[in-house]
């Protein structure tokens, strides 16, 4: 029975703890209400800017506040004489983080309510799908960490850690994955990281992007965020146990928590630096990379330790660490190793592409991860405005596998260059359902690049000059299906002074010519590789002179909502029977 | 009765505290004495469980409290470096905690603060050091616990407060049958209230005893003899520390001092013999002596 009453104090402790906080919900009112109702109000502003600022402020004020209501655990004599009260630890933290639970939910209501006075869109309350998980989790890890530290700035800047701890796991992966692009021909961090956050690492779940994404929420929503409370909770409660109370003061309490922060943030600045210098050679970036791991871990001990001797054991624990991190980005560049020189049979490939897009290519991966399976790709609502081409044909796959071939062998290829050409994807959508993707970069080299000129051109202009790729690149003069449902008007556009000559002219005028037109054109280019991975340069692409004489097409679909810009066509020689209707010379 | 059973605890490499065991029956004044730095507050702070041991464990009443964490309700900490909640007066305090403290007496708060003339509603962070450690003590008191943990309460506090303080507390353990363990550097104060009293010197227990039982085992004889003594080792008396002064022998032992005035007897022509009474600071000295503490010659 007495028991039962010293346990039923949570509730008088926590009206207690509000209580305290009555300064805090007046000033935070007026904050609050100030920055996002009356300043966009009279000043006329842009309200939405005004309610996001609002949230901002609202972030700072509840982290401040967990940080002063967690602040007993960092002073000896707070923590003995909060500890010495028939109130546990457990629930000393607890009423703490109800308290500002309520708090927050008070002034998220304040900012809903601006919204609702400033009558913002609907999109706007799509936020609410990651700022209210964000400020959950927030004050947790706020507790989580004043428990870890033994300092109130120090709890701070850890909560920050925690919060970003799993992007710092991402860029650390991602430094793994920039060592095997550097090491082993054919691999691109991004794509791996890519490829890896999409299937295993999906951190826009975790953080619930997607969802102000997608703009709703679902069972999962609520799953990843139960999961993920109780996760924190779960190791909150371990940690509390185990707190060493007589490290109060110092910077860390748990010397398994600062090694393990040591260690970490010894990998960023590495990883900073090779991100920075994508250029470098590999030895360098190594050698550099190992000295400033070495360099930060030395530096972050000696802060934690208030000392710059530094322990035989923190010497031990970053070498076994180094040498952890070593095997594992040794395996990932082996495993990468002995899948370099693959190239799959053009039997079993599905889909494949070749360009320099990787990042369309990336989109249309996840898209079709997402939707399990799509009928057509190149319907896709993605590339009917960028025209990535993705090849089903089996000559045009095969074509692809060559030239695939031909870039492991050879990586020479001379032409200007530029970031964006320099880079070549390959990929594959198998029919077993796996994908390959490989990036390679060019060695451009002008004046040794013949061979390499030769056969990437010979195979490239195969596939430019395929009737898929024309079919793909203008579905509306090819694809029936595509074009029944849809008005296309066409303006011709004088190149020189910007003059249209004719006006909205319907596609059904012209088609017919501008199908003979490009059925009839054939790029043989001398630098039909270019000319490929640049896939916006093909026929009626490419610029051409700048004279009174020359014009281009502007094509444009008009929809239920409005205009929409779909393409241009430069009128070159290869579009005489368009140019004789057009009576243009 | 309060019961520490080998309580043992290392911070770092250091060990602070070693196979501690200390005995505090109910209604008795338990006296924790030691150097500076042998422990005193982490043992306070490990009774209270704030700081967790390596081994060993506290027990009341035959209750472990360290698997049993609701005993602690019974005991209250009064801590030598004082904290007090943020713009908390001592009513305010008294609010608060009466959120936790079931048996807190608003009767004996209002005495208290009458009979110590404490301004109830004076912001307590603005007291002087004595006030505020009259706060803590009007507060330890009302909160009407079964332990009461004082660390160096009495310090700072003039004799006139000092006495008040004894008087209720005195007071309490009588009424209530309270254990009291008092750490303090103030051995005259302990001297007169304490019950029991622990010895502590770096880390260790060395001497746990009934306050009177102590005096009564060790005590200090002077004498005076015909010829130069020479220290001597018997089954009945130790001599813990001679010192000679002009012709007079002071020595402080333990064991029986009639056999040491036989011995003296017998063996010398004794001119001279009083046995002198010892208090706790003088024993303490003694006790810590015996380890070396305090015995360093200055080498000026």
């Amino acid at each position: 029975m007495e028991l039962n009453k010293i346990k039923s104090n949570f509730m008088p402790l926590l009206m207690n703890s509000i209580k305290g906080k009555r300064n805090w919900y007046f000033i935070s009112t007026i904050i609050i209400l100030v920055t996002t109702l009356l300043v966009p109000a009279i000043l006329k502003a842009d309200a939405e800017f005004f309610v996001f600022f609002g949230i901002v402020e609202l972030f700072i004020i509840v982290y401040l506040n967990c940080l002063i209501d967690n602040s007993f655990l960092h002073s000896d004599s707070k923590l003995a004489y909060y500890l010495s009260k028939p109130a546990s630890l457990k629930k000393l933290i607890t009423v703490s983080i109800v308290s500002n639970l309520i708090f927050t939910c008070f002034l998220l209501f304040l900012s809903v309510i601006s919204m609702i006075f400033h009558s913002l869109p609907d999109e706007i309350y799509y936020a609410y799908y990651l700022i209210i998980p964000w400020l959950i989790t927030g004050i947790i890890l706020s507790a989580l960490s004043s428990v870890l530290t033994g300092n109130t700035i120090m709890a701070g800047l850890m909560t920050i850690f925690n919060f970003v701890l799993p992007w710092i796991l991402y860029v650390i992966i991602m430094f793994v994955f920039s060592i095997v692009e550097n090491i082993v021909l054919g691999f691109s961090a991004d794509v791996l990281m890519e490829t890896f956050t999409s299937v295993f690492y999906k951190l826009d779940y975790l953080y619930f992007i997607k969802y102000v994404e997608k703009g709703s929420f679902d069972i999962y929503y609520l799953l990843i965020l139960i999961v993920i409370v109780a996760v924190l909770l779960f190791i909150l409660s371990k940690c509390m146990k185990r707190r060493k109370n007589e490290n109060t003061g110092n910077f860390m309490v748990f010397d398994g928590y600062k090694y393990f922060v040591s260690l970490l943030a010894s990998l960023i600045l590495p990883a900073a630096f090779t991100s920075m210098t994508p250029e470098s050679g590999v030895t360098g970036k190594i050698f550099i990379s190992i000295v400033l791991a070495v360099l930060s871990y030395y530096i972050i001990i000696a802060v934690l330790e208030k000392s710059f001797r530094i322990s035989f054991f923190s010497i031990k624990l970053f070498a076994i660490f180094m040498m952890v991190f070593i095997i594992i980005t040794s395996g990932t560049v082996l495993f990468a190793n002995n899948n370099k020189n693959f190239v799959p049979k053009a039997e079993d490939v599905k889909m494949a592409y070749v360009g320099n897009n990787a990042y369309a290519i990336r989109q249309i991966n996840s898209s079709i991860n997402e939707n399990k399976e799509v009928e057509n790709p190149n319907d896709m609502e993605y590339h009917q405005y960028e025209k990535t081409a993705l090849f089903k044909e089996i000559e045009n796959i095969k074509s692809i596998t060559e030239l695939h071939k031909e870039l492991l062998t050879n990586q020479n290829y001379g032409f200007e260059e530029s970031y964006y050409s320099s880079n070549i994807v390959i990929a594959y959508w198998m029919k077993d359902g796996s994908y390959i993707i490989r990036s390679y970069k060019l060695n451009v080299d002008n004046e040794n690049s013949d061979d390499g000129n030769k056969n990437k051109d010979l195979i490239a202009e195969k596939i430019i000059n395929s009737k898929e790729l024309k079919n793909i690149q203008y579905s509306y003069l090819y694809d029936e299906n595509y074009y029944k449902n849809k008005t296309f008007y066409i303006d011709v556009v004088n190149n020189k002074n910007g003059d249209i000559v004719v006006k909205n002219m319907n596609l059904n005028n012209i088609r017919e010519y501008l199908i003979k037109d490009v059925d009839d054109s054939f790029v043989k280019s001398d630098d039909a590789f270019r000319t490929l991975i640049y896939s916006d340069m093909f026929y009626g692409k490419e610029a051409i002179e700048v004279n009174e004489n020359s014009y281009y097409l502007e094509i444009r679909e008009e929809t239920k909502n409005g205009v929409l810009y779909f393409n241009q066509i430069y009128l070159n020689d290869d579009f005489k029977n368009t140019k004789e209707f057009l009576n243009l010379k | 009765m309060l019961k520490i059973n080998d309580l043992s605890k290392k911070f770092g490499d250091l060990q602070v505290l070693k196979n501690i065991n200390i005995n505090a029956e109910s209604g008795q004044i338990y006296g924790l004495v030691g150097s500076n730095g042998c422990g005193k507050t982490t043992l306070l702070k490990h009774i209270m469980n704030i700081y967790k041991s390596d081994g060993g464990y506290v027990d009341y009443d035959g209750n472990n409290v360290y698997e049993n964490m609701d005993i602690i309700k019974d005991f209250y900490y009064v801590q030598d470096n004082l904290y007090f909640p943020y713009q908390y007066s001592l009513n305010k305090l008294f609010q608060y905690e009466k959120l936790m403290y079931q048996n807190i007496s608003q009767e004996k708060f209002d005495d208290l603060t009458k009979f110590f003339n404490i301004d109830i509603n004076k912001n307590l962070n603005k007291m002087s050091k004595g006030q505020r450690k009259q706060a803590a003590f009007v507060m330890a008191i009302s909160a009407q616990p079964k332990v009461l943990l004082l660390d160096e309460i009495v310090d700072g506090l003039d004799a006139v407060i000092k006495r008040k303080f004894w008087e209720i507390l005195i007071k309490e353990v009588m009424d209530r049958e309270m254990t009291v363990i008092i750490s303090s550097h103030d051995l005259k104060e302990l001297d007169n209230i304490c019950d029991k009293v622990g010895i502590m010197h770096e880390g260790k227990i060395l001497r746990e005893e009934n306050l009177e039982k102590m005096k009564n085992e060790t005590k200090r004889v002077q004498f005076a003899i015909d010829g130069e003594f020479k220290a001597v080792q018997s089954k009945e008396f130790i001599l813990i520390k001679t010192v000679q002064i002009g012709s007079i022998y002071i020595c402080t032992l333990t064991g029986n001092s009639k056999a040491f005035k036989e011995y003296l007897q017998n063996n010398y022509k004794l001119l001279l013999f009083d046995e002198l009474s010892m208090n706790l600071e003088e024993i303490f000295i003694t006790e810590l002596g015996g380890v070396g503490y305090g015995t360093e010659q200055n080498k000026k």
